[in-house]
């Protein structure tokens, strides 16, 4: 049931007759939510909604991303091919959603969480294009209490959005989402459509490659070797571990993971929409954040 | 069919073989209906449905019930077996569904087969009208139903039958999921509350509160209608189950035939009055004469191995006279496959079985209709199994016999010597601590995980609740933040709590004679005592030898293969003392507080004769131990203690034996835990002296043997009131007697002698001098007759009988023989 330092810790609150007092009886503050992220992170600033504070960073990708302009030209050309294929019928199935997606009312996105199910969800990355530029916007609870908040934001962006693109979302990101807005009682009612560049990827790739994980496409199509990212199954601890000590070197490494998986998406959604005679398409620089 | 039973029982007292069997006839008087009516009629539908069940009215009860429930009042309906307590639910849900049909109903069972038959049970009434067959969308949900169906009732059920396993694992901890649901939740039903009583009900108590936190999270706040069979304190259980006083229906409406209860005890076989004839044997003779006479009846097994042997006897007998009423007959018990208990409780709800063999399994609240016969074969241990069980009988207003057969150990004799005992005391309380600190923690974690806990959650967990969250946020398992405690570990708390004490694991039995079919299962506690390598394993009464047992695969080989004998293991148990975390002097002995391995094996068996129960081989085995890890409190009482016993010529050990017997009834009042989940053990192997043990029964233990430590005084006067007080002579069941302490075990208690009640004035003595008293002085020291002193039962699965390996002792020989011949000539 309970076990090992627990137990003990239980078995001597038994040994004490003084009856238990609620709160923090040694005087002990309560953690706060809000560290200032700001100084490691300039480009976020504090976003406020009806179920409070969440720390966004919002910056176009030119900012950070050395090849965004190439990358950029790339990605609405991708738009363009995928409405001609489609006005002659040669637009493949599965990436049907795309025939007549406008990159203005897309939106990539990825989510990263504290685990599978149940846990809760930490940071939504998004990717939309807006005037002349790729902006990346990454809404980050700074403590499990901002979750709603992030949340919320999402909520109030989702009716601008015509055509969601993921990496895996139908099985993982989305309904996680869905989930944790019923958690928090948020209302949601989707009306976009949503590109999962999994099972494209797969019919396209699963011959030839190990794998169809995000990385092992990256290195595939992007030529691109991450080295010091952050392994995805280290993230739920190191999320725990920012929060109890609030320290923003901590959590780095994971905006950075999300927005070189964001890279990556983009790449590939390109990649998927050109012919296959046309790979391994160009190696892209490491990015520059 | 009425049988006439006044004429069966003459038939059976006037006939030639019968030896004055019957020690005592309680007439239970018939009672007439009682009718209630409502003041709002229910909807149109709903009478109808009723109507076309012919359900014209409601009783008392069901009337009461339903006025209850819809006042939105938390609800505990505690009345007989085939009382209709289900419509005292059923009811108000369907009545609600018209009114709201965005309304969901949560049903829990403590066994996935009465969820099962309870979707039966509301399908058929609501397919008895149109409006209701469309509106009822209900399913099991638990361990069993595949992924697609979950989702689908996820998004579509409004009435969901689960169990508390699924619900604290599989429901709870994804909530989201369930968000619709949970937010229209209206009902939450818990039937059977009597079986969450201890470590489980404690378990309980916590997954409810759970449940209720998480309803508000999302708007709802359900009525909780609780249902119990009879217990001491049923209200006072359900409302600490559900943490919410509740209004109590026990007024029983229903009407009920005469019941005639009568005690059989087994006549002697031997001048010297030791042996008595076989009680498997009376057992299947009175099913065999009430069947051949066309009595619908079941009798109760008190193990498993006896549900198979009273099948087979009866089957082999109704075979000569008559194989139609053979085909007629079918045991039931744990371990058969789910689809062919399923037919079997179908079956006797249609009539087509005329009689059924069962262990205790059939005692719970499957819909398998009313018989006309009830057979207890041994006493169950409780005063509410044996109600329960007796409950099988009587439909509607039609005479009923029910008898209670002893087997020739102390407790069953007990109640043949003194039936008021039986029918004057009280069921037994149901005790549960929900805020024991070990379990508290468990839930706790869980409940943070489920949703941030907050101060007020305080009110619904208890005060230990804040304590327990420092120690968890110091340990980084939750984190403060504002006015909250955050889940912040990737561990899964869930998962490391079990809700009960027997684990599921069950090893499954293939037939290598067909294809390695799985004919059966066993729990995996079971398994070494039930399937062991050359042992028998009886499945509807064929015998099948056992091949392998493979306990990395969980896996029973087994072979059908014609033999005359069953098998018995023989097991071994011991305690060892481990580390001590506290020690003192007490009255000269040592009370300490420790770590304990609790171990039993088994290490042989014996192959036993069919009928004759003759002893006919014996092979050692070499099987690995099973352990419980847990905590202890033993006591070794001083040399001058026990030689005071001594000194007036009992034994001192019989009156350790006799203190244990009390202690392990009267620490759970201390503990606030069941019977069940404490064990006690003398042994004199640890420390060279006749020690006390008192440990948990649950891995780790839970803090009962340490509260029994800490209190030790406490419980050693306890004991001594409960003895003194008892106006018993020599010793009873209800003070030095034998504890009912035993989880099921597997043996034929036909073929043990049980063991010996200790003296109380042994235990007088002793408890006199550790307590500081003036010198007890035995009131006679003249020792009974014949008496032996008191084996140990081996803790804490007893075998049927010690082990006596390959020699037969020529007294048993002699038994045996006269056994065998006077079944050759005395009959019924």
């Amino acid at each position: 049931m309970v076990s090992g330092e627990l137990k003990r810790r239980i078995s001597r609150l038994q040994r004490e007759d003084s009856p238990p007092r609620p709160g923090r009886p040694d005087g002990r503050k309560p953690r706060r939510a809000s560290a200032d992220l700001t100084r490691h992170f300039p480009e976020g600033s504090i976003c406020r909604t009806d179920r409070g504070d969440a720390f966004v960073c919002e910056t176009p990708l030119g900012d950070i991303y050395s090849a965004s302009r190439r990358l950029r030209r790339r990605y609405l050309a991708a738009f363009k091919k995928a409405r001609r294929l489609a006005r002659r019928d040669e637009l493949p199935a599965f990436l049907e959603p795309l025939a007549g997606a406008d990159a203005e009312t897309t939106a990539l996105i990825d989510t990263e969480t504290a685990g599978l199910h149940g846990r809760p969800l930490f940071m939504i990355g998004m990717v939309r294009h807006v005037g002349e530029e790729l902006i990346l916007t990454q809404s980050f609870a700074r403590s499990y209490a901002e979750e709603a908040a992030i949340l919320d934001r999402f909520a109030a962006e989702l009716p601008e959005v015509e055509l969601l693109i993921s990496f895996n979302g139908k099985a993982f990101d989305w309904p996680f989402v869905r989930d944790r807005m019923v958690y928090h009682r948020l209302a949601c009612k989707p009306a976009f459509d949503h590109l999962d560049l999994l099972h494209p990827s797969r019919r396209r790739w699963r011959s030839e490659l190990p794998n169809c994980k995000l990385q092992t496409l990256e290195r595939y199509l992007c030529g691109r070797w991450r080295s010091g990212d952050i392994p995805g199954e280290e993230i739920p601890q190191r999320y725990h571990d920012f929060v109890r000590e609030q320290d923003a070197r901590l959590i780095a490494p994971i905006f950075h993971h999300n927005r070189l998986d964001l890279i990556t998406m983009m790449e590939l959604l390109i990649a998927l929409v050109s012919p296959a005679d046309a790979e391994p398409a160009t190696r892209a620089r490491a990015p520059s954040s | 069919m009425a049988a006439d039973f006044s004429k069966f029982l003459e038939d059976i007292v006037s006939s030639q073989g019968y030896a004055g069997q019957i020690v005592h006839t309680e007439e239970i008087p018939a009672r007439e209906a009682a009718y209630g009516e409502l003041a709002e009629p229910l909807p149109g539908p709903i009478r109808e449905a009723l109507s076309s069940l012919d359900i014209r009215r409601l009783y008392s009860h069901q009337a009461e019930a339903i006025e209850s429930i819809r006042a939105g009042k938390h609800t505990a309906v505690v009345t007989g077996t085939a009382s209709g307590k289900t419509l005292c639910y059923n009811l108000p849900v369907l009545e609600r569904l018209l009114a709201n049909p965005e309304a969901k109903a949560l049903y829990l069972f403590p066994t996935k087969a009465l969820a099962q038959d309870q979707v039966r049970g509301l399908r058929r009434l609501a397919d008895s009208h149109p409006e209701l067959a469309d509106l009822v969308r209900c399913g099991t949900y638990d361990g069993d139903t595949p992924s697609p169906t979950r989702r689908k009732l996820r998004r579509e059920a409004n009435v969901i039958m689960s169990n508390p396993d699924m619900l604290h694992q599989g429901i709870l901890p994804y909530h989201s999921g369930w968000g619709g649901f949970l937010a229209d939740l209206d009902f939450v039903v818990v039937d059977e509350i009597h079986t969450y009583r201890g470590i489980f009900g404690s378990n309980v108590a916590n997954v409810l509160r759970r449940l209720s936190r998480i309803c508000r999270h999302y708007g709802s706040s359900p009525t909780y209608v609780c249902c119990s069979a009879t217990i001491a304190n049923p209200a006072e259980l359900a409302e600490r189950l559900i943490g919410m006083p509740v209004q109590l229906v026990d007024q029983d409406g229903s009407p009920r035939g005469p019941k005639r209860f009568i005690l059989w005890n087994p006549p002697y076989i031997d001048t010297g009055k030791m042996e008595r004839r076989s009680s498997n044997e009376e057992g299947h003779r009175l099913l065999v004469s009430l069947l051949r006479k066309k009595v619908q009846s079941i009798a109760f097994a008190r193990t498993r191995i006896v549900a198979e042997l009273l099948f087979k006897y009866t089957a082999e007998a109704l075979e000569k006279v008559s194989p139609s009423l053979a085909e007629a007959v079918r045991p039931y018990r744990a371990g058969y496959l789910p689809e062919e208990r399923r037919e079997i409780e179908r079956q006797l709800f249609s009539g087509e079985l005329l009689g059924v063999t069962s262990t205790n399994a059939l005692e719970l609240g499957i819909d398998v209709g009313t018989l006309d016969a009830s057979l207890i074969v041994g006493y169950p241990g409780t005063i509410a199994s044996t109600w329960q069980q007796a409950g099988r009988a009587g439909r509607g207003t039609d005479e009923a016999l029910v008898a209670l057969i002893a087997y020739n150990d102390p407790l069953d004799q007990y109640l043949m010597l003194r039936p008021e005992y039986l029918f004057g005391r009280s069921p037994e309380h149901a005790v549960i601590d929900p805020e024991n600190p070990y379990l508290l923690a468990g839930h706790v974690r869980c409940a943070a995980f489920e949703l941030p806990l907050r101060e007020e959650d305080g009110e619904c967990f208890g005060e230990q609740v804040m304590p327990i969250l420092e120690i968890l946020d110091d340990l980084g398992q939750v984190n403060r933040i504002d006015d909250a405690w955050y889940w912040s570990s990737t561990d899964y708390p869930a998962a490391e709590v079990a809700l009960r004490t027997q684990s599921d694991d069950t090893y499954t039995i293939m037939d290598t004679s067909d294809g390695n079919r799985v004919i059966g299962m066993v729990d995996s506690i079971s398994a070494p005592e039930t399937v062991y390598p050359g042992g028998v394993y009886l499945h509807e009464g064929e015998t099948h030898l056992v091949r392998d047992l493979d306990l990395e695969a969980r896996a029973a080989y087994v072979e059908r293969q014609h033999v005359d004998y069953y098998t018995q293991a023989v097991l071994d148990s011991s305690i060892r003392a481990g580390e001590r975390q506290a020690e003192q002097d007490y009255a000269g002995g040592q009370l300490c507080f420790g770590e304990a391995t609790v171990t039993w094996r088994t290490t042989a068996f014996k192959k036993i004769k069919f009928y004759t129960q003759e002893n006919v081989g014996y092979s050692r085995l070499e099987l690995p131990a099973q352990n419980l890890e847990t905590a202890s409190c033993w006591f070794a009482p001083s040399e001058e203690a026990l030689s005071l016993v001594s000194q007036h010529e009992m034994k001192p050990i019989e009156g350790l034996v006799g203190i244990r017997n009390v202690a392990v009834n009267m620490l759970p009042l201390l503990a606030m835990c069941d019977r069940l989940d404490v064990g006690g053990i003398v042994d004199s192997t640890n420390f060279g002296t006749p020690t006390l043990f008192l440990y948990d029964r649950y891995p780790g233990g839970l803090g009962f043997a340490e509260r029994g430590y800490k209190l030790f005084e406490s419980l050693m006067e306890e004991c001594l009131g409960a003895i003194a007080k008892c106006a018993c002579d020599q010793g009873c069941p209800s003070c030095v007697g034998l504890p009912v302490t035993q989880p099921p075990q597997q043996g034929d208690p036909d073929l043990g002698r049980g063991y010996p009640i200790p003296d109380k004035e042994a235990a007088l003595v002793l408890l006199h001098h550790l307590l500081g008293r003036e010198a007890y002085v035995p009131r006679k020291r003249r020792r009974r007759a014949g008496r032996a002193v008191p084996a140990e039962p081996p803790e804490p699965r007893p075998a049927a009988e010690e082990g006596k390996p390959k020699s037969v002792s020529v007294s048993e020989q002699v038994a045996q023989r006269l056994r065998s011949a006077r079944r050759r000539h005395v009959g019924l």
